[in-house]
């Protein structure tokens, strides 16, 4: 199964339309096509809320993701809503602090990691998304882990404290597996 | 390569309107627009030009209509709740013949409706929102590359035809993300100049002639201008007269009907051979771009037409694609808006329409499972 459908999955304010951004300016200047798009709540935080992301080789018609083939769930609810219909072959990365009831018929491959507690030892919660977004990179290599370095340089690089945080909670994930 | 960038719909939307010349921004921000707002609030200031925040909608309009008086190409941006309060202004910007600009990113509806999801029901609004008979031009960007190119081509049209121009996006073309190259506009591709010579004494702010419609002439010139939203004169003063009333008004449906054909954009997928074909616009083109994919791949001759101008509806089109094929389906975001219009052209092809109003794209799985029996 190719890994280049991606849906970033948990509640309003985790950062998932963020990650979704850098992950697919990183696939932009790895010179791939992507499109990008989002469903959220009128609430400004705390409902489900999700981002597909498609990256290929060729134009994309269609810019919403049919197979979920990587799922990155931050959230219970994110998690309930995917891991019933994930196939064979595909990858399912959660926040196990934050999902703790998992699916045991599941067919796609589980990893689960505290994105959370690691992004909170690293002094921002809020890059718990960019941990997990570094364990989707080094188990799919979709993209390359230089690709998202300078995706995340380009876009905190005005800002040095940001920009430490949030590259070391992307390269903690990325050697997390 | 080294220019593709990573970019929003509506910012796209901002950049297409700044790079045909647009100098001025006045809206009161709703979703999913509200990017637009925001975009123009930063990128104005850097080109000379202006963005106020309005207390309402029809007060944005009304400031953009005021900028385009005085000389200056202005644009609002908004979605349904806020079209319908904008009506009254869009009648009066066609009736005074002031150009201008509205973005619609259209959202459920009616009314609150579903405030951050996609919807494509605003498209008969364009047409037939505001009072009396009248054309209107709006074009429907399916892309983040369209909204740059067709919000530009929007302004070229407002001031060539001296009218409103709707740029009708919706909730998922405005939000998504997609890799573009921006290119420069040609010098023939820039909105005309408002260029006004002759002796002030013989300008006429209008002259009732769909083929040499007369500039506006901006406020503080030499060339007065008088405008008004009743029926009126060449010189601009109100006139009730039963046969200037019908002048008016045909006037104002042919200056665009009559230009049709340099009005109307679409675009072909597959379409070369296609015998089941899609006729669509908006959002929901890329579903049927993704069911063309889909059934080509399985020995299906599918094809989409995807109309880029939605009004004046691009008859001349719709209609060779009726004829070319076995099977046409209309998929959109709306109980069948378009397809009627579709439906009016239609002298005995199979027709389905596709419509979808639970606030989410149509995936072209749905499209393909709408036309299975048909084939």
């Amino acid at each position: 199964m190719s890994k280049n459908q991606i849906v970033f999955s948990g509640v309003g304010g985790q950062g998932l339309v963020s990650c979704g951004k850098i992950m697919g300016a990183a696939a932009i200047i790895s010179g791939k096509n992507i499109a990008m798009t989002s469903a959220y709540g009128s609430e400004a935080r705390g409902t489900f809320t999700k981002s597909d992301l498609l990256i290929d080789e060729k134009p994309i018609a269609f810019p919403q993701v049919e197979e979920e083939q990587v799922v990155m769930s931050l959230a219970q609810v994110a998690y309930d809503r995917y891991a019933g219909k994930m196939k064979e072959g595909s990858f399912m990365v959660y926040d196990s602090d934050e999902v703790k009831t998992l699916l045991e018929s599941c067919k796609a491959s589980q990893y689960g990691f505290p994105f959370t507690k690691i992004a909170r030892e690293l002094g921002y919660v809020g890059a718990a998304n960019l941990v997990a977004a570094g364990v989707i990179v080094k188990l799919t290599g979709v993209l390359t882990k230089e690709c998202m370095e300078q995706a995340i340089t380009e876009k905190y690089g005005s800002k040095p404290k940001a920009l430490d945080i949030n590259m070391a909670a992307f390269r903690t994930g990325y050697d997390l597996v | 390569m080294s220019n593709m960038k990573f970019m929003q719909g509506n910012e796209a939307v901002a950049r297409g309107a700044i790079a045909a010349g647009a100098r001025f921004f006045a809206g009161y921000p709703i979703t999913p627009s509200s990017e637009i707002a925001e975009q123009c609030s930063l990128l104005l200031p850097k080109v000379g030009g202006t963005f106020i925040q309005m207390e309402d909608e029809m007060a944005s309009l009304a400031a953009v209509e005021g900028a385009s008086c005085a000389g200056v190409m202005g644009f609002t941006a908004t979605s349904g709740p806020g079209f319908c309060i904008m009506q009254e202004h869009i009648g009066h910007a066609l009736m005074c013949e002031i150009p201008c600009v509205i973005v619609v990113v259209q959202r459920g509806g009616p009314s609150t409706g579903l405030a951050t999801k996609p919807a494509q029901g605003d498209v008969m609004q364009a047409r037939w929102g505001c009072n009396g008979d009248h054309s209107i031009i709006a074009l429907s960007p399916s892309s983040v590359e369209e909204c740059y190119e067709l919000t530009a081509k929007a302004f070229y049209f407002a001031e060539k035809y001296r009218t409103p121009v709707i740029v009708l996006s919706d909730g998922i073309t405005g939000k998504m993300y997609e890799n573009v190259n921006l290119r420069e506009l040609g010098e023939d591709e820039l909105p005309p100049k408002r260029e006004i010579a002759g002796d002030p004494a013989d300008y006429r702010t209008y002259n009732f002639d769909p083929d040499n419609i007369p500039p506006l002439a901006p406020f503080g010139t030499a060339w007065q201008t008088h405008l008004s939203s009743a029926m009126h004169n060449e010189l601009g003063y109100s006139f009730g007269a039963p046969e200037n009333a019908d002048r008016c008004v045909r006037y104002l449906t042919d200056k665009i009907e009559k230009h049709i054909d340099e009005i109307t954009m679409t675009r072909s997928y597959e379409m070369e051979d296609a015998d089941v074909v899609f006729i669509s616009y908006g959002c929901s083109a890329r579903s049927a771009r993704g069911a063309v994919e889909k059934l080509r791949e399985s020995g299906v001759k599918a094809g989409l037409l995807q109309l880029q101008t939605v009004w004046p509806f691009p008859k001349k089109e719709v209609t060779a694609a009726l004829g070319q094929a076995k099977v046409v389906a209309v998929p959109e975001l709306n109980l069948g808006q378009i397809f009627q219009e579709v439906a009016a052209c239609n002298k005995g092809t199979k027709l389905i329409s596709i419509p979808k109003v639970k606030g989410e794209l149509l995936t072209p799985q749905e499209i393909i499972d709408a036309i299975k029996e048909e084939m």
